[in-house]
Formats: C-alpha cells, sequence, structure tokens
C-alpha cells in the first residue's frame, strides 16, 4: 500500500505522541504467545526423537516392518500397532463419514425446526462425553452385542471373506473401528451441519427454481458449494480416531499380532502407549514406546499435511487459479 | 433431437401478435394472458405480506413490478414458481393461473412447474461447478439427453444468453470465476436452458455494475420475442426503458397496473405518480 501523502492534522498540535511504541510492544506480545506453539510442538518432537534413538539404532527401519513385539525376547517392532491404527481407523471413516453427512443434510434441510434442534443437541452432548466412557459401554455393552448379534451374523452371511472369519469373541479390531466411528461421528456431524447452513438461502433457492428435488439440489449444490468445510471436518474426525486411546484400549483385545479377521483382538500405537508404559522397565522397551509415538507422530503430521494441501488445492481450483 | 421424459412443451411463436417496441403498447386488454392472478394473500408466519393481489400478465411481454422496498414485489412473483414452499412459515392463499391452470392446487407438478417458470435472483447464484456443468445442469434435470446433445443445447442457451462469445473457450472453467455480470447472464443462460415459458426476474441488476446491467437490459430486449418476463426492479428508468407493461406496488397491495408508458406519464392513482415523480420511496 502506497503511504497517504495527506497530514492528517493534530487535533491539538502540542498534544502529539509517539505512536509506534504500544504498537511495538503489541505486536512482540502477540508474537511471543504465538510462539508458544512452535515451542511446545518443537519441544515434543525433539523428545520423542531423543528417547526413540535407542530403539531405532538397534532395530534400524525394521522397526517399522516387523510385527513381533516380546518384551520378555526384547524384540520390538511397530507393525502390529501401525497395522491396528489404521485398519481401525479405516473402519471408523468408512461408517462415520456417509453417516455423519446424511445425519448433517438430515437435520439442516429435512428435519422441522425443533426435530432438528433436538437432534443437533443430542450430536454435541455425544460429542461432549469424555472417551473412557464410550470404552466402558463399549466393554460392557457393546462388546457383548457384538459378540452375540452381529459377529455371528456378519460370520454366517460374510463368512467366505477372510474379514470376517474366526470365533465371535465381542472385543477386537471391528468393534474398536465401530465405537470409534460413534465418537467422530458427532464431530463430522456437527462441522457438516454448519458448513450446509452457511449455503447461502438464495443458492439453494436457485436450485429449487431450476426444477432440483431436494435430493438433487443437497446432493449437487449445496454438499458441493460445502465441499471444502466437509473435508476439513472428515479430517478432524480422522485425527481424532487417529489417536483417540482410551475407549480403544477397552475393546480392541490388546494383542500385537496382524490378523486378516476383523474379529480377533489386535491394537493400536495409542492403546498399546497406554498399555504398557507401566510395564516397561527394560530401557529397550521404553524407548521402543517412545519410537512408536514418534511414529503416530508422523502418522498424524503426514495425514495434517495432505489434508492441508487438499484443501488448499480444493480452493484454488474453485478460484479458477487466478 | 432430445428425446424428452415429459411431453414437451414448446414455446408459442407469439407470431399471432404483432411486436411492438417497449413503450408502445398502450392496451393489454387483446393480449393472451400467460398468469392470471386473482385474490393472491401472502403470510410470513404472522406478517401479512400482500393483500388481495389480482393482475393479469400479458404473454410474450416484459412486464415490470416497480414499487418501494417491503412493498411485496419479490413476494408477488414468489409464488408463481412456489419457491416460497421452501420455507415452511410462508403461506399463500388466492388463486394464480398459469396458462389456466392454478399453480397453487395440491395437484400442480412442482418440478415441471419450476421447468416452465424460470427464476433469476438479486445476486448472480451460479452453481459451484463449470460454466458448461451450470447450463447443463438443469438440461440433465429434465431431459434424457446424449453428450451431444447437451453440449447444443448448453451452447444454445449461452448464446441466447447473450454470454456465448465471452466463455466458449473456457467453458470448463468454474462459474465463480466470472465477472458479476457475467455470472447473472450464465445464471439467466441456466434458466433458459430448460425451456421455460415465463422468467421471473427478481431485481437482477441489483448487485451489478451499470455496464453489465446494459448488457443485462439488452438480453432482456431479446428475450421478449420467445418468453413472458416479469421483472422485479428498484429502478424506475429500468422499468421505463424494458418494460411493455408496469404494476405498481404499495403495501403489499397492487395499486396500479397498465402500459408503461401510461404509468410513467399519466398514472390514475396519485400514489403512483408520487412515486415515479421520486415523492417517496
Amino acid at each position: 500500500m502506497r503511504e497517504s501523502t495527506v497530514e492528517r492534522p493534530s487535533a491539538s498540535p502540542g498534544a502529539v505522541h509517539d505512536q509506534s511504541r504500544p504498537d511495538a510492544v503489541f505486536k512482540w506480545l502477540t508474537a511471543a504467545c504465538s510462539l508458544v506453539v512452535i515451542v511446545i510442538m518443537a519441544g515434543i518432537f525433539f523428545e520423542l526423537v531423543r528417547n526413540s534413538g535407542m530403539a531405532f539404532r538397534e532395530f534400524g527401519f525394521s522397526f517399522l516392518t516387523t510385527d513381533s513385539w516380546n518384551p520378555i525376547k526384547g524384540e520390538f517392532g511397530a507393525a502390529s500397532s501401525i497395522y491396528g491404527t489404521l485398519v481401525s481407523t479405516g473402519i471408523a471413516m468408512i461408517i462415520a463419514i456417509p453417516l455423519s453427512i446424511i445425519i448433517a443434510v438430515y437435520l439442516v434441510e429435512v428435519a422441522q425446526p425443533r426435530v432438528s434442534r433436538f437432534i443437533g443437541g443430542a450430536v454435541e452432548l455425544l460429542a461432549a462425553i469424555p472417551s473412557i466412557i464410550y470404552g466402558m459401554w463399549g466393554l460392557f455393552v457393546f462388546a457383548a452385542l457384538m459378540q452375540t448379534h452381529v459377529q455371528p451374523f456378519l460370520g454366517k452371511h460374510l463368512g467366505a471373506l477372510p474379514l470376517f472369519q474366526g470365533p465371535p469373541m465381542g472385543i477386537g479390531m471391528l468393534t474398536a473401528g465401530l465405537i470409534l466411528a460413534f465418537m467422530v461421528l458427532p464431530f463430522i456431524t456437527a462441522i457438516t451441519r454448519d458448513v450446509l447452513m452457511m449455503v447461502p438461502p438464495v443458492l439453494k433457492e436457485s436450485a429449487y427454481g431450476v426444477g432440483s428435488t431436494m435430493w438433487e439440489a443437497v446432493r449437487f449444490v449445496s454438499l458441493k458449494y460445502g465441499r471444502r468445510g466437509i473435508v476439513g471436518a472428515v479430517f478432524l474426525g480422522f485425527g481424532r480416531a487417529l489417536g483417540e486411546t482410551m475407549a480403544v484400549t477397552f475393546v480392541i483385545g490388546n494383542s500385537h499380532r496382524i490378523s486378516p479377521s476383523l474379529f480377533s483382538a489386535g491394537n493400536t500405537i495409542a492403546s498399546s502407549l497406554a498399555n504398557e508404559f507401566n510395564e516397561a522397565s527394560e530401557p529397550i522397551y521404553l524407548s521402543s514406546l517412545f519410537a512408536l509415538a514418534l511414529v503416530l507422530f508422523c502418522i498424524m503430521l503426514a495425514f495434517q499435511t495432505i489434508a492441508h494441501y487438499w484443501v488448499t488445492r480444493m480452493q484454488r481450483l474453485e478460484a479458477g487459479d487466478r | 433431437m432430445i428425446m424428452a421424459t415429459e411431453e414437451r412443451v414448446l414455446v408459442k411463436p407469439p407470431s399471432e401478435v404483432a411486436k411492438q417496441r417497449p413503450g408502445e403498447i398502450e392496451d393489454a386488454s387483446w393480449l393472451p394472458v400467460k398468469v392470471k392472478v386473482r385474490n393472491l394473500n401472502f403470510h410470513y408466519g404472522g406478517h401479512q405480506a400482500l393483500f388481495d393481489n389480482s393482475i393479469d400478465i400479458p404473454a410474450s411481454r416484459v412486464t415490470a413490478i416497480i414499487g418501494p422496498s417491503g412493498c411485496g414485489k419479490s413476494t408477488h412473483i414468489r409464488v408463481y414458481n412456489r419457491i416460497f414452499e421452501i420455507y415452511r412459515s410462508h403461506k399463500a392463499k388466492g388463486t394464480v393461473e398459469i396458462d389456466g391452470e392454478n399453480v397453487l392446487s395440491p395437484a400442480t407438478d412442482i418440478l415441471k412447474l419450476r421447468k416452465k417458470v424460470g427464476m433469476i435472483f438479486q445476486r448472480p447464484t451460479p452453481f459451484p461447478m463449470s460454466i458448461f456443468n451450470n447450463v447443463a445442469y438443469g438440461v440433465k434435470l429434465h431431459y434424457r439427453a446424449s453428450r451431444g446433445e447437451i453440449a447444443d443445447r448448453v451452447e444454445d442457451a449461452l448464446k441466447r444468453g447473450a454470454l456465448w462469445d465471452e466463455v466458449k473457450d473456457k467453458l470448463g472453467e468454474p462459474a465463480t470465476a466470472l465477472s458479476g455480470g457475467q455470472q447473472q447472464r450464465l445464471c439467466i443462460a441456466r434458466a433458459i436452458a430448460v425451456e421455460p415459458e415465463l422468467i421471473l426476474m427478481d431485481e437482477p441488476c441489483s448487485a451489478i455494475d451499470p455496464v453489465a446491467t446494459s448488457k443485462i437490459e439488452d438480453l432482456i430486449e431479446t428475450l421478449r420475442d420467445n418468453y413472458t418476463v416479469v421483472l422485479v426492479t428498484h429502478n424506475m428508468q429500468q422499468a421505463a426503458r424494458v418494460s411493455d407493461f408496469t404494476a405498481f406496488f404499495y403495501k403489499g397491495r397492487i395499486v396500479e397496473f397498465g402500459a408503461t408508458k401510461k404509468i410513467f406519464t399519466n398514472p390514475d392513482s396519485g400514489q403512483t405518480e408520487d412515486y415515479i415523480t421520486g415523492r417517496f420511496g
């Protein structure tokens, strides 16, 4: 911007004082506060790298590819935890994304305002439930339901697939994924609902104005208009599912094995960390747990970066690259 | 040839009615009536916005609706395509007959109605998709057509919307990248693409600059040949320039309706005269 050439006349010429000093203080104060974020981030990363050093020196790259986790023999590999983290999160997202979007569409476009407020409130409450409660409910109620009804049903009808073979134990990868789905659902729903409410009424009117049905107006105009926000919501839910600890620890079975069946017990990085820090007596055990944490940190970072890149790319495409 | 999913209603060439320039028409009585409104009342929840509106909109002409803000101009035309219905608290009573059929009857097929009655809004409303898909959108909703046929239809609509020359090399670009005036012409092309008979324009130039406005006015001039246009406008000069007939609304009532020339030179009502001469509103 060009500096204004017009001198601003002072109301009382004698009272002119230096305005730059308070602004300099303000500038430094805000910058210093923001620096806290960087310091915390760098601090965590540094500690994870330092503490996991021993494990990576010992096992090298194979730490990521071996699934043996044997504290007695001192062998540690992250493969089963990485697998469990990605699979349970994957199950959660496959279920939660469509369900959340459908609920959000119902709340904004279909439901009577009173019904919408009621269910919307329930969605927000669902988001506020602490994860430990999801875990307890998952273990005592939901796992039993899975064992007696859902898993036998899946085994009977889809048992030909390796995914649904094995004894119905109630707990396991599938149950963990479902609990995760319930946990991320309110987040994705709430944000998607807000995004859909931001669609300008006049845009919806023009969609109806050319003769769209409600489905067509939602599918081709509202959801498309809000897609950037919805992608953001999905990634937020994704991040939460990846790092979720307590609820998963309750229902996943905590076994360091990779099994093709979703009925069998597994573990995630977060659940292993929660379970095993108390038992980690050997330095190499402790260091391996730190290495696991570093892996989770990097997975999160990678997905955040992808999300960021994707959203900005959509933004660019929408703006027509100008 | 495009196969229609329903019986196609083609626009009748208004050859039986000799064309006159806007402002030359003095009498509506010998023109066929496109929209016949009787005793239309409208409520926004508890607030009544229209009182006993009755009007005959002549076919194949441009009818302007003028009046001060909040007088019910937009509300009135929003009944014609029943777009008001997407809000639960909005209620219309009375009859609005388009080609003799009461659109407010529950038996009306609302999708066919909105195909027949296109609408342009105060702000340009390009859909979040490419220029081509914006225009193709309605075509795909209402017709079963091959890619080539859709492309032909899009080209035709963009030409009629006076936008083709400006966008023919960038049909794949997002519609939101166009200027405001171009976006509004795109919306007109999008409405035209489904072959409406009646086009409702709700202050189509209120959000765009004067140069773009004059392009849209030229476009309305050409639409006159094939469509019945109802134009709500704040701008009295615009009403005088482009319309054949003018209705003056005040506080939810139709104060006066007649040939534009008469309304602007020799209105019957003192209220109309006061508004035209700028004494209020």
